[in-house]
């Protein structure tokens, strides 16, 4: 036997990516080029998940302070000693904690605060609430560009406005500020995302789903943040529509360089003002809750899609669903002249075969339709969709009209299809089998 | 478009392989960019045998592209090695580490991922 050739130790590295910290641990152990090949590790996930029992205590000190280049730091669960982890951590630009609910989750924090000072990006996922932790983040690692924070526990349950005020205070410190996302969060904001628009112009993302925006703070977004490319926020159920309207009009004017808004039941001026304003735009999701009362959301209307056909030539995907007063008339236009559409989403709306044949006639690069519980569409709609779009890979139709025979125009007419859904329709169990004979990537229950 | 180029081995063997499956390689696009497809390109650093795999490897996944997940968290997994693949790596494991050496000399990234992706799974066992 010749000798056995020796990896690359870039390559080792690279191996390391594969392996869980514990295993990781062990292989560097091996031998000489396994542990320097160790030491240039880029990026560890330090999970509880794993079976620790029979590792040294304190191992994952160990580990984190023998790599000399860690970059990206994932700690997964209840770790008891973040702030010891945190003290070898100066290279660090990304940190994400998920699911820390311990006290300690402060004084790590803090820890991370003083050491790693370069940090550029933070995500932190399910963990209990640390204002002190993350207003000393803010206030320390001044080149943080991307924050994000979801999915807070709240031990006091029920709503506190004052719970994260520092950190939100602090947040307005960070002025490379770039993406900055809450979600399910309940934070009461005041005027802090107002100061936060105003001292960082240079935020391209912002992410409030399922928070409490005021109307003050669109309007700072407006007013300061004219780089911003991607926009989603939800409309608080207790305040006054009229005035969040108004920010969201102020947006989606001064906001040109929009790529990407994401606003449930968007009222029509706003659609006047995207189509005007924002050519840009490639993603526009305007989906409402599947649970919303039917007159939640009627300042979205046909005259709004309509509106939109004069402009967002960009427009790539186009998400309109949970809006059953929404018919043909503006969205078979609107069709007409976005033929660059890739993505559609129109389930439980009103669209009927005319906006099908509009789909039919001017998609051709469409590769994912929803149709879900669009009770207007016939089979005649139905079968224009299925024999021109050929491009399509994922079709959601149930609810709807699909039949036995227009499965097989699906497997004649949609080569690349990976996914279809027809529950609630009357395609039989024989189709679903010809489909998963036809296309044996499918994946769907039976 | 069906134009082919010449590679040769470091023991000498000829392989005429289509441009376009050459140019899974990183390092042989890059040749092919500064000199052409003319001039055969000499890869002493590739046995024969090993340049045979990574050709028949080239082949397939030109004939049958694989989509990219969306998702970043996919990068990591080791479970969601396609079939063709696991039989290709059905090989030992000094051949293994052959096409290591070699997917990282030519800058086939996909190949990479494959062998470094089949070597994490022997040491998890």
């Amino acid at each position: 036997m010749g000798q056995q050739a020796s990896l690359p130790q870039d390559v080792i590295t690279f191996t390391y990516q594969f392996l869980e910290a514990p295993k990781a641990y062990a292989l560097r152990a091996v031998c000489t080029d396994c542990l320097y090949a160790f030491a240039d590790i880029e990026s560890l996930e330090l999970s509880d998940s794993n079976n620790y029992v029979n590792l040294p205590k304190n191992w994952a000190k160990t580990i984190v302070n023998e790599l000399t280049n860690l970059h990206t730091l994932r700690i997964k669960g209840q770790w008891p000693d973040i702030a010891g982890i945190a003290r070898s951590c100066p290279t660090l630009l990304n940190l994400e904690i998920v699911g820390c609910t311990r006290p300690g989750l402060t004084s790590g924090l803090c820890t991370f605060a003083a050491h790693a000072t370069n940090l550029r990006s933070l995500r932190i996922r399910s963990c209990r609430d640390s204002d002190e932790g993350l207003s000393s983040l803010f206030t320390n690692c001044t080149h943080i560009e991307s924050v994000s924070i979801s999915n807070g526990l709240n031990e006091m349950g029920g709503y506190n406005p004052g719970r994260l005020a520092a950190a939100m205070s602090s947040m307005a410190k960070l002025k490379n500020l770039k993406v900055l996302r809450i979600e399910k969060m309940g934070i009461l904001y005041d005027n802090a995302l107002v100061k936060i628009a105003q001292t960082c112009p240079t935020l391209e993302e912002v992410d409030l789903r399922d928070e409490m925006i005021t109307a003050e703070s669109l309007e700072a977004i407006a007013n300061h943040c004219k780089a911003l490319q991607t926009f989603s926020a939800t409309l608080p159920s207790q305040v006054d529509k009229g005035k969040i309207t108004l920010g969201m009009q102020h947006i989606t004017k001064e906001c040109n360089q929009l790529k990407k808004l994401v606003f449930a039941g968007l009222p029509d001026p706003c659609l006047v003002n995207l189509a005007q304003h924002c050519q840009h735009l490639e993603i526009l999701e305007l989906t409402c809750p599947a649970t919303a009362a039917s007159d939640a959301f009627l300042d979205l209307s046909d005259n709004g899609i309509a509106a939109l056909a004069q402009g967002c030539r960009k427009l790539k995907t186009f998400k309109c669903a949970n809006l059953r007063h929404i018919g043909d008339s503006g969205m078979a236009g609107f069709i007409h002249e976005h033929p660059n559409l890739e993505g559609l989403w129109l389930g439980n709306t009103s669209v009927g075969d005319e906006t099908c044949a509009a789909i039919g006639d001017t998609l051709k690069k469409l590769r994912k339709l929803s149709l879900r519980d669009c009770t207007e569409v016939t089979r005649n709609g139905l079968q224009s969709v299925i024999t021109n779009c050929t491009a399509i890979e994922r079709l959601w139709l149930g609810g709807t009209d699909m039949t036995d025979r227009l499965v097989d125009v699906v497997i004649t007419n949609c080569p690349l299809l990976k996914e279809i859904t027809v529950q609630d329709t009357l395609v039989g169990k024989k189709s679903l089998r010809k489909l998963a004979d036809a296309f044996p990537a499918l994946g769907w229950a039976l | 478009e069906d134009e082919s180029v010449k590679l040769i081995s470091s023991d000498g063997q000829d392989f005429e392989v289509e441009v376009k499956v050459a140019q899974m390689s990183e390092t042989i696009r890059n040749l092919i960019e500064d000199t052409g497809i003319d001039a055969a390109i000499p890869l002493p650093n590739v046995t024969g045998k090993i340049l045979a795999k990574v050709v028949e490897y080239c082949k397939y996944h030109t004939e049958h592209p694989t989509p990219v997940s969306e998702d970043k968290r996919d990068e990591k997994r080791t479970d969601d090695i396609i079939p063709w693949d696991q039989d290709f790596c059905k090989v030992d494991q000094a051949t293994l580490f052959e096409l290591i050496l070699a997917a990282n000399y030519l800058d086939i990234k996909p190949l990479l991922d494959l062998t470094c992706k089949t070597v994490a799974n022997m040491i998890k066992g």
